[in-house]
């Protein structure tokens, strides 16, 4: 026989608030241990490091030619399109990476130029090494 | 009827607030013993902005009045915030741009090893004529993006 008394007990307003930031809390914390599978936190970070630092110390009308075939595979995990990995905030001038759904790290280079970037280039599927290139122009 | 909170209802969150703090400070260690810190960038940013101002140095006097980094090439908003700049000259002017307070923690022994300070390269050298010292540094970190 069910406890109806201790039910609605259960259920009053002030036992949900701690129930709910219970929770929230495990959630929250998931999400955050979840970014870190594959090492996509830290490919993230070292990617977008990495591609400032090229930024950095380029010229403009110069082409660079960037090797992301780790990227790939860290993405192709996470169930990620290929086409949204990397992209260029040229108002705030970031580079964003994002290899999983849902976020991504950013790091902001401090040459004043614009990048023009274009889509990552499969030329022989993300376990082709070193094929899978992201071209960023210069501008 | 209103509920009231009592001291059990205090106590519980007092509870609670500990656990989930306990919970995320064991989750953080178990996330940095396995994966590390993150990649390190500060000393290869401070190397590359180095870099940059030293070449910019032979073109241009950024001791003049209206100087600016645009002049060199380099973005001042992204230089004020997180970065430090600081020369002097030989004849003693001086030219400092960025968090000044980081000339200091520049040089704290746990710099290389907590993420929060910047590290710093050295840059020297004769510019017009003139020698040149001083110090280059970014305490950049990576921003998470939704």
């Amino acid at each position: 026989m069910m406890n109806r008394r201790g039910d609605s007990e259960l259920l009053r307003s002030k036992n949900l608030v701690p129930l709910i930031a219970v929770l929230l809390f495990f959630a929250g914390t998931l999400y955050a241990v979840n970014s870190y599978r594959d090492h996509a936190a830290f490919w993230e970070d070292f990617y977008a490091k990495e591609i400032a630092r090229q930024i950095n110390l380029a010229e403009p009308g110069t082409m660079l030619e960037l090797d992301v075939t780790r990227a790939l595979l860290v993405a192709e995990g996470n169930g990620k399109a290929f086409t949204t990995l990397f992209s260029i905030d040229n108002e705030d001038n970031r580079v964003i990476v994002s290899l999983r759904s849902g976020g991504g790290r950013s790091y902001r280079f401090f040459n004043d130029v614009t990048v023009v970037s274009d889509n990552v280039q499969l030329l022989s599927g993300p376990s082709a090494a070193p094929l899978n290139h992201l071209r960023l122009r210069i501008v | 009827m209103r509920a009231r909170c009592g001291s059990g209802d205090i106590m519980i969150f007092v509870v609670l607030g500990t656990l989930m703090g306990l919970t995320l400070v064991g989750v953080w260690i178990g996330i940095v013993a396995f994966f590390g810190e993150g990649y390190d960038f500060r000393m290869a940013e401070s190397e590359s902005l180095a870099y940059r101002l030293e070449r910019c140095l032979h073109e241009h006097d950024a001791f003049v009045d209206g100087f600016v980094l645009e002049t060199c090439g380099l973005d001042s908003e992204v230089l004020s915030e997180e970065h430090v700049i600081h020369l002097e000259r030989e004849d003693g002017k001086t030219f400092d741009y960025g968090v000044y307070s980081y000339t200091e923690s520049c040089y704290f022994n746990d710099a290389g090893r907590t993420l929060t300070y910047p590290q710093c390269a050295p840059l020297e050298g004769v510019f017009h004529g003139q020698s040149v010292q001083g110090i280059v540094g970014s305490a950049q970190v990576a921003r998470v993006v939704d």
